[in-house]
């Protein structure tokens, strides 16, 4: 498995919504190189269709019911942009994808 | 003060009169000013943690007791939400985010009448082993502040380590507690996965993630996990499963035990490093040492740095600008532009190369040759650790291939930090209970930490041992 080369990190970076500088790619894509050469390592795992479980206890279901109320001024305090009990956003129309 | 006072002197104290708990919360309180220059808070909450103190001083007096921790004052990572107290995570991102409710260990801590007294320093989104990746900058080692104190929750183990507070709260995900622990000389513990509720723990690699404690002490460390641990409705993941009084059985004679020691983690051990392991379990009575092999480990680093880079990669997608957190928005921006520009002005570099590594690891045509391969890895790691424990009760190795190195040592090269971790990361990767204690220091007066690792559930065999191993580098330190 080779390194992604400056191309595939910059497709990584879109998919990841985040953007970076030629430079800064270009670093990445030398530590991406370094790290991805030490993860080799598990090429030398015997090929497998199974994936495994390590998962050591069956996760418990609950009852599907509401237990939350409603806190709007809670919830939205955080909020960047707010408008009456609604988060705020730009234009979802636009952008590529 | 701690450090020469245990949890039960405390308790015992404000019980009989020695002292209150406001006396206690302003001691922490001073001394946390005092400490200022360690950079290991982020946080303080004098006044609610006053009002909290009064409080117990009230409740003593009218003879109402909530146990061990009933005035003790506590401080928790800022990973961990608490209602109405920023909570950063060590993140630009986050630096005005005010939780709007207590994650479940703060619930059980404040019931159980712990005073929080702030939150504490860590690497962004507890990514790192040093400190260092901070957006607050660097927390530094109470015991020789040219150096690191180990990460994420090094904030944690340095407030300990300073006597600030007698117990703390950290997150574990590869080794966040334990390896901050053994370079502050003090105890961390990461629980069995599910022990102890993730709820309101800002999640890292879920399938890793488990909160732990920091004490002076093994006793300390086991009270405080007694009241946070326990099944939670609001964490599928952690079930209801028999919480034993582990503390009190730290007294209960010692029993003999066998205890395994992987090749795979002594082979590359320098003479020194040897030494710190060997020596307390080769004087210690009723300790059949066995040597165990655990073929898989080679494998573990990769595998954890594809698994929980993919993982964050998932739980960082939440970061977006906005429901909390930092937006940016140029004039005309569409939504993806925000998020684009939110997210890489929020996080900081270490955050982003995981995110980018997760994200390739996931991507299409790489999904199986990583992820996939780092399962099976993840699986094999977890049937060692089985065939293991069928010869022994414990597994004993250093916590930390290193004491505590200089700031800035590493932070250049990623993979030097990352291989910080290969004595942790394997067990997290099992989900097995695991502790580190302090033993003996090095040359230069650093601390070991001895990691005593445990089957699943089992962290009152843990415990136990963990406690001898306490004593008998207590009896060393003495002698020595």
């Amino acid at each position: 498995m080779t390194a992604p080369d400056a191309a595939a990190v910059a497709h990584v970076a879109g998919l990841a919504r985040l953007r970076f500088s030629d430079e800064e790619l270009a670093r990445l894509q030398a530590e991406f190189a370094a790290i991805l050469d030490m993860v080799q390592v598990l090429e030398e795992l015997p090929s497998s269709n199974d994936e495994g479980n390590a998962s050591s206890a069956p996760i418990p279901m609950r009852p599907d019911a509401v237990t939350n109320a409603s806190f709007p001024d809670a919830m939205l305090a955080n909020a960047p942009d707010r408008q009456g009990n609604h988060f705020r956003v730009p234009a979802v129309i636009g952008g590529e994808d | 003060m701690y450090a020469n006072q245990t949890l039960d002197e405390m308790a015992a104290a404000l019980r009989t009169g020695g002292c209150s708990a406001s006396e206690l919360t302003e001691q922490a309180l001073a001394r946390a000013d005092e400490h200022r220059q360690l950079n290991a808070f982020l946080s303080l909450d004098p006044e609610r943690a006053r009002k909290a103190a009064k409080q117990v001083d009230d409740e003593l007096a009218t003879g109402l007791d909530r146990g061990p921790l009933h005035g003790i004052p506590v401080a928790i990572k800022d990973n961990i939400c608490t209602e109405g107290l920023r909570t950063t995570c060590g993140s630009q991102f986050l630096d005005n985010f005010v939780p709007p409710y207590d994650a479940t260990v703060v619930q059980r801590l404040r019931e159980a009448g712990a005073v929080i007294i702030g939150k504490t320093n860590l690497d962004e989104f507890a990514m790192g082993s040093s400190n260092e990746n901070s957006s607050y900058g660097p927390v530094l080692n109470p015991i020789d502040t040219t150096r690191v104190p180990g990460g994420s929750s090094g904030g944690s183990a340095a407030v300990v380590a300073a006597g600030i507070v007698p117990l703390s709260l950290g997150s574990d995900t590869g080794g966040s507690v334990r390896q901050p622990a053994s370079l502050c000389g003090v105890v961390g513990v990461k629980p069995t996965y599910g022990r102890v509720s993730r709820s309101g723990l800002v999640a890292f690699g879920s399938s890793l993630d488990q909160v732990g404690p920091f004490a002076t002490s093994v006793k300390g460390a086991a009270s405080l996990l007694q009241v946070i641990a326990g099944g939670d409705p609001m964490d599928a993941t952690c079930p209801d499963q028999p919480i034993d009084d582990w503390a009190r059985a730290l007294d209960a004679p010692a029993q003999a035990i066998r205890v395994g020691l992987p090749a795979e983690y002594t082979a590359d051990l320098n003479d020194e490093a040897r030494a710190a392991l060997m020596a307390p379990l080769e004087a210690m009575d009723n300790v059949e040492l066995v040597e165990v092999s655990l073929p898989h480990t080679r494998f573990a680093i990769a595998a954890y740095y594809v698994l929980a880079s993919a993982e964050a990669s998932a739980n960082l997608a939440r970061f977006d600008g906005i429901r909390y957190g930092v937006r940016v928005a140029e004039p005309g921006a569409d939504l993806q532009e925000v998020y684009v520009a939110s997210r890489t002005a929020g996080f900081g570099p270490e955050v982003k190369r995981r995110i980018m590594l997760g994200t390739f690891a996931l991507s299409a045509g790489y999904y199986d040759a990583y992820y996939g391969k780092a399962q099976q890895a993840r699986a094999a790691i977890l049937a060692d650790f089985d065939a293991a424990f069928e010869q022994v009760d414990v597994i004993a190795s250093l916590t930390s291939p290193t004491t505590a190195f200089e700031l800035d040592a590493r932070t250049e090269d990623p993979l030097a930090m990352y291989l910080s971790d290969i004595f942790t990361v394997p067990s997290s990767l099992a989900g097995l209970p695991a502790i580190s204690v302090p033993a003996g220091t090095d040359a230069e007066g650093l601390p070991w930490g001895l990691q005593v690792l445990a089957p699943h559930w089992s962290e009152d065999v843990m415990f136990r041992f963990a406690a001898r191993v306490e004593r008998q580098a207590a009896t060393e330190g003495t002698a020595s």
